[in-house]
C-alpha cells in the first residue's frame, strides 16, 4: 500500500470561513445601496382585502407602493399623519389609506403628490404605520 | 173724575179687598193677586189720595192704581180665568134663572113708589125670600132680609123705650105733685108766731118735711135721668141700624150686585121714613174722600141707588156693543167690550143671559189672547208669535203691533247676544261666550237659535278636547308630519291655549326644518348632485328616523350613489367600533368618492384629531 499525505485538521475549517466571507461580501455587494430590492421579499399590501377586512391583518408587515395625497396632520411630537392612495390592481381605482409615519422619521421630507415605497404595519385599529420608506 | 170711572176700579178691588168701605179707607195693602204691570207703567205717586189710598183706573191705558201699585186690568190673571169661565159658561136662560130674575124685578116693583098702596116692604121681603134660594143669589137677599128684620127689631124696642117713656113722663108728674104735696108751711114758708097764733113747728117737723122732699127730688132726678138715657138709647139704636144698613147698601155695590143695591136702597127708605138719607161715613175716611171728590156732594143712599142703576145700564150697553161688534168680526174690540161690561156687571141679566154662541165667537180669541199674554210673559217668543199670526187671522181688528214689537225686540236682543257669543267663542273667549249665552237665554230661553248654538258649542267642546287629545297622541309618538299635515285643525284647535299653541309652534318649527331640507335636498337632487341630497338627508333623518318623506327620498337616492353610501356606511360603521384608522380609510375612499361630502370631510377631521391631536 501507498503511504497518504497526512492533511492538517485546520483546513476544513480554514477553507469553509474563506468560503463565508466571499459569500458575505458578495452579498454586501449585491445589497449595497442602489444595488438590494426595498423591502425585498414583503408582501404587497392587499388593499382589497384591507378593506373588506382587516381584522387578518393585523399586525402584519406589507410593501405599500402609493402616493402621499394630503398631509393630514403634523403632530408635535413631530409625527405625521397622511392620506396615502394606493393602487391596486384588484380595485378599479385607488385605495386611500391612513399612514402614521412616526418621528423618526421626522428628517424626511414628505410632500404631497410624491410616491413612495413604505413598508408599513397594519396596527390593531386598522390604520398603516409607516416602518420604513423609499421614495420612488 | 167721574163715578163712571171709579165704578170700575172698586170692582176690581172687590177681588182684592172685601173690607167694607164705609166707615173707613182700605185697612190692608191690596192681596197678591195683583199683579204690577209693567204695560201700563207705574207714575210717581199723586199729590191726591186717587192711586194710593183710594183705588183709581186709568180706561186708557187700562191700569188700576192703588197704593202706589199699578194694575192692568185685562191682564189679571184671576180676571182672565173669570172671564173665560164665563165665556164656556152656558146662558142663563133655564127656567129657574127666569124664575129668579122674576122675583127681584117683583121685589123691585114692590117698593116702587108707583106700586098701589106705595112701598109694599113686607111683599119685597117674601119675594126676596124666595129669591135667596136660587144659587146664583149667594144668599144676599137672606142677608137683606136679616137687615131687614134688624131694622124692625130696632123699631120695635124704640116703641119700648118710647112707650117706657111715656110712662116715666107720668110718674114725673105723679112725683112732681107728691113733692109739692110733701112740702108742708116748715118747707115752703118761713116759720111765724103771727096773727093765727099758731105756734111754729118744731124742728123735728122741719126735718120730717124736708126728708120726705128730698126723697121726691130723687125720685125726680132718677126719672129724668131714665128718661134721658132711654133717649139717648133710641137715638144711638137708631143711627145704629142706619149706619149698618148704609153698611149693607154700600157693600152691595163694591160687590157689583145692583139689583141687591137698588132693593137695599129702596128698602131703607121705606124703613127709614125720617127723610134722613145720608150716608153716615166717617168724616176723612177715603171713602167719602172717593164720593166727595168725585161727586162734589155729600153721597146719599139715593146716589148709590142712581149709580147702581147707571151702571145696570152700562153693562146693557156694553152687551150690545159686543153683539153688534161680533156680527163685524171685530173680535178685539167685542172682547174688550165685553170684559168691560163683564168687569162691571158680571152678575147683570144681560150679562147672565148672553148666548153661549156669541160668547164662543169671541171665546177662542180671548183663549188665545190670554196664551199670548202668558207666552209673553215667560219670554216664549216662538209661541207667541204663532199666537198672533192666528189672531190675525181670526180678528180683523186685531192690533198685533205691540206683541209684534216685543217680539221683535227681543227676538233682535237675543240673536245680537248669539252673535257675540260666535264671535267670542271664535276668539276663545270662554266667559264672554258665557256671559252673552246667558243674556240671551234670559231675554229669549226658547230661541232655538241658543238651542243650536249651545249644541253646538259642546260637540265643538267635545271635538277640541278630542283634537287636542290627538295631538298630545302624535307629538308623543314624534309623528311631525301627520301634525304637519293636519296643521289646520290642530292651529283651530291650540288657539287661546298657550300650553297647546307653544308645543305645536315648537313641532311647526322641526318639521320646517325638516322640510327646509327636504326642499334643499330636492333642488340638489335636481341639479344631479344624488350625493349631496343624500347626505342632506341622512343628516336630518338622525333627528326625525321616521319621516316618511326623508325615508322614501333617501331608498331613491342610495340606489344612485352606492359607492359613496357604501363607504360612509363602513365609515361611520369602524369608527363607532372605535376602529379609527380603518373608518380614516373609509372616509377618504368615500371623500374620493363625492369629493363634496361633509360627512366624509368631517370624519376625516375628526379622526386626524383622534389618531394625531395637533395639541
Amino acid at each position: 500500500m501507498a503511504r497518504r499525505r497526512s492533511i492538517s485538521p485546520l483546513r476544513p475549517t480554514l477553507i469553509g470561513l474563506a468560503v463565508l466571507l466571499i459569500a458575505g461580501g458578495a452579498l454586501a455587494w449585491m445589497r449595497r445601496p442602489g444595488t438590494v430590492e426595498f423591502a425585498a421579499g414583503t408582501q404587497p399590501f392587499p388593499a382589497r382585502e384591507f378593506l373588506d377586512n382587516f381584522f387578518g391583518l393585523r399586525g402584519n408587515r406589507y410593501l405599500a407602493q402609493g402616493r402621499i395625497t394630503e398631509q393630514l396632520r403634523f403632530g408635535p411630537d413631530r409625527r405625521r399623519l397622511f392620506a396615502l392612495s394606493i393602487t391596486d390592481t384588484s380595485l378599479t381605482e385607488p385605495c386611500e389609506v391612513g399612514l402614521l409615519v412616526p418621528a423618526s422619521f421626522g428628517s424626511l421630507n414628505i410632500q404631497t403628490g410624491q410616491e413612495f415605497q413604505i413598508l408599513v404595519e397594519v396596527d390593531q385599529e386598522g390604520l398603516l404605520r409607516a416602518i420604513d420608506l423609499k421614495k420612488s | 173724575m167721574t163715578p163712571r170711572i171709579l165704578l170700575p176700579v172698586l170692582l176690581t178691588c172687590l177681588p182684592l179687598s172685601a173690607n167694607a168701605q164705609v166707615f173707613d179707607g182700605p185697612g190692608n195693602p191690596p192681596s197678591s193677586s195683583g199683579t204690577p204691570s209693567s204695560s201700563g207703567g207705574g207714575s210717581a205717586p199723586p199729590k191726591s189720595p186717587f192711586g194710593q189710598e183710594v183705588p183709581v183706573m186709568n180706561p186708557g191705558s187700562e191700569i188700576a192704581s192703588w197704593n202706589g201699585q199699578n194694575w192692568n186690568i185685562s191682564d189679571q190673571r184671576l180676571y182672565r180665568a173669570r172671564f173665560e169661565k164665563y165665556l164656556a159658561a152656558p146662558a142663563a136662560t133655564t127656567a129657574q134663572d127666569q124664575a129668579y130674575r122674576d122675583l127681584m124685578l117683583g121685589a123691585m116693583k114692590a117698593l116702587s113708589p108707583n106700586n098701589p098702596g106705595g112701598p109694599n116692604v113686607a111683599k119685597c121681603v117674601t119675594l126676596t125670600g124666595q129669591a135667596a134660594d136660587h144659587p146664583i143669589d149667594a144668599r144676599l137677599c137672606d142677608s137683606l132680609n136679616q137687615a131687614v128684620y134688624s131694622v124692625v127689631l130696632f123699631k120695635k124696642n124704640a116703641k119700648l123705650l118710647g112707650e117706657m117713656n111715656k110712662a116715666l113722663e107720668q110718674k114725673r108728674k105723679d112725683e112732681a105733685w107728691n113733692l109739692r104735696m110733701s112740702c108742708g108751711p116748715t118747707t115752703t114758708q118761713p116759720p111765724s108766731t103771727g096773727a093765727d097764733g099758731k105756734p111754729a113747728p118744731t124742728v123735728t117737723q122741719q126735718v120730717n118735711e124736708f126728708s120726705t122732699a128730698g126723697g121726691h127730688i130723687k125720685k125726680l132726678v132718677e126719672i129724668d135721668a131714665t128718661r134721658v138715657a132711654n133717649a139717648a138709647k133710641m137715638t144711638s139704636a137708631e143711627l145704629k141700624a142706619k149706619v149698618e144698613f148704609q153698611a149693607m147698601i154700600v157693600q152691595l155695590f163694591l160687590q157689583r150686585r145692583f139689583e141687591h143695591c137698588i132693593l137695599a136702597s129702596r128698602l131703607y127708605r121705606a124703613l127709614f121714613e125720617d127723610g134722613d138719607a145720608g150716608l153716615k161715613l166717617k168724616e176723612g175716611s177715603d171713602v167719602e174722600k172717593l164720593f166727595i171728590q168725585s161727586t162734589g156732594v155729600t153721597p146719599t143712599v139715593s146716589a148709590l141707588d142712581a149709580m147702581a142703576s147707571e151702571a145696570i145700564r152700562d153693562v146693557d150697553e156694553g152687551v150690545q156693543a159686543f153683539t153688534y161688534l161680533i156680527e163685524r168680526n171685530e173680535l178685539e174690540s167685542a172682547s174688550k167690550r165685553l170684559g168691560e161690561a163683564f168687569i162691571m156687571g158680571e152678575y147683570m141679566p144681560k150679562i147672565r143671559t148672553l148666548e153661549r154662541e156669541k160668547k164662543a165667537k169671541v171665546s177662542e180669541f180671548v183663549r188665545e189672547g190670554n196664551q199670548l199674554i202668558s207666552a209673553i210673559d215667560v219670554k216664549d217668543y216662538t209661541l207667541a208669535e204663532t199666537l198672533v199670526e192666528a189672531m190675525r187671522k181670526s180678528a180683523k181688528d186685531f192690533d198685533y203691533s205691540k206683541p209684534r214689537a216685543a217680539i221683535e225686540t227681543a227676538r233682535s236682543t237675543s240673536s245680537l247676544h248669539l252673535m257675540q257669543a260666535r264671535s267670542a267663542a271664535i276668539a276663545k273667549d270662554d266667559k264672554a261666550v258665557a256671559d252673552n249665552i246667558a243674556k240671551a237665554a234670559m231675554i229669549w230661553p226658547t230661541n232655538p237659535d241658543l238651542k243650536a248654538f249651545s249644541t253646538q258649542v259642546a260637540s265643538y267642546g267635545d271635538m277640541n278636547t278630542r283634537v287636542l287629545s290627538d295631538l298630545d297622541t302624535l307629538i308623543a309618538q314624534k309623528n311631525y308630519r301627520e301634525i304637519f299635515r293636519e296643521q289646520t285643525k290642530y292651529a283651530g284647535a291650540v288657539l287661546g291655549k298657550p300650553e297647546y299653541e307653544t308645543k305645536l309652534k315648537t313641532v311647526m318649527d322641526e318639521v320646517g326644518k325638516v322640510e327646509r331640507v327636504v326642499m334643499a335636498a330636492d333642488e340638489m337632487i335636481k341639479v344631479g348632485d344624488h350625493a349631496g341630497a343624500w347626505e342632506r338627508l341622512e343628516e336630518i333623518s338622525k333627528t326625525f328616523p321616521d319621516d316618511n318623506e326623508i325615508n322614501r327620498r333617501r331608498a331613491e337616492l342610495s340606489r344612485k350613489n352606492p359607492e359613496f353610501i357604501h363607504a360612509i356606511t363602513e365609515a361611520r360603521r369602524h369608527e363607532d367600533n372605535a376602529r379609527t384608522g380603518i373608518s380614516l380609510s373609509w372616509y377618504l375612499r368615500a371623500r374620493r368618492a363625492y369629493p363634496n361630502s361633509l360627512m366624509a370631510k368631517q370624519g376625516i377631521e375628526r379622526l386626524s384629531d383622534k389618531i394625531l391631536p395637533e395639541k
